[in-house]
């Protein structure tokens, strides 16, 4: 059993849809996280790569690598927008990515881990694993 | 970054430094890195010339041996490192590899520093 970067672009596609802007939509196109507008390409992440790397343990990649890829994609939503994504309670502040494995379950948001501006759904550890 | 040419590369004899605010300086751009007070690790890659960002870059960012991010796109990359993997003490570095649209091939010079 291993991470699977290609189910890991494809869960966090499902789960950024969700919360883009109406003009933006993600999709998988293997281990690839794309962002699309309008039917264009206008980045997105690759590092769902790290999840199968072999220097570490598994949470900690999954942690690592869900970072990387919001960060990659929030980027990216930036440069389309023309300004921070996503919102912020806070005047000023841009919500940073963050990810945790516990329990079994993958949890991300933008913000503070405690109080977060977004808050995507979480996943199931497991369904990485192929 | 960027050595454009061989042997261009002008940073391989630097010493470790800090990560706090560094750059290091090619013959065709450069990589800059800086950490937030938070312990963000901030890094770009910019060429001299911005009319050579266009095309496929290929980045790989590593903390000591351990992958940190894979970059794979058309634009010019930067990026910021999480603290949580960011750790203090822990060597920064990137490898870069990247291709303009006249074909020209340029690799990242010689790049590390410490994270404070």
């Amino acid at each position: 059993m291993r991470a699977s970067s290609r189910k890991l672009a494809a869960l966090l596609a499902t789960r950024l849809d969700e919360i883009l802007p109406p003009s933006l939509s993600a999709r998988a196109e293997g281990p690839r996280l794309s962002i699309f507008a309008g039917g264009e390409a206008q980045g997105g992440s690759a590092a769902a790569v790290l999840v199968e790397d072999e220097d570490d343990e598994l949470d900690a990649r999954i942690e690592t690598a869900v970072r990387a890829m919001l960060s990659g994609v929030q980027d990216c939503v930036i440069r389309h927008l023309g300004e921070p994504w996503p919102e912020s309670g806070r005047q000023g502040a841009l919500p940073m990515p963050g990810a945790r494995v516990e329990q079994g379950l993958v949890h991300l948001w933008f913000g503070d881990e405690h109080a977060p501006d977004v808050r995507l759904t979480p996943f199931e550890r497991s369904r990485l694993m192929e | 970054m960027v050595a454009g040419a061989p042997g261009a590369a002008s940073s391989t004899a630097r010493a470790l430094v800090s990560c706090r605010a560094v750059e290091y300086r090619g013959s065709a751009g450069k990589i800059a890195v800086q950490t937030s007070p938070s312990g963000y690790v901030a890094w770009g890659i910019y060429f001299y010339d911005p009319a050579k960002n266009d095309g496929p870059w290929v980045v790989d960012v590593y903390v000591g041996s351990r992958r940190v991010d894979h970059k794979k796109q058309n634009y010019a990359p930067h990026g910021s490192v999480h603290p949580n993997d960011a750790r203090s003490g822990a060597t920064f570095r990137i490898k870069a590899e990247h291709a303009d649209l006249q074909g020209n091939v340029y690799h990242s010079v010689p790049n590390a520093c410490v994270i404070p």
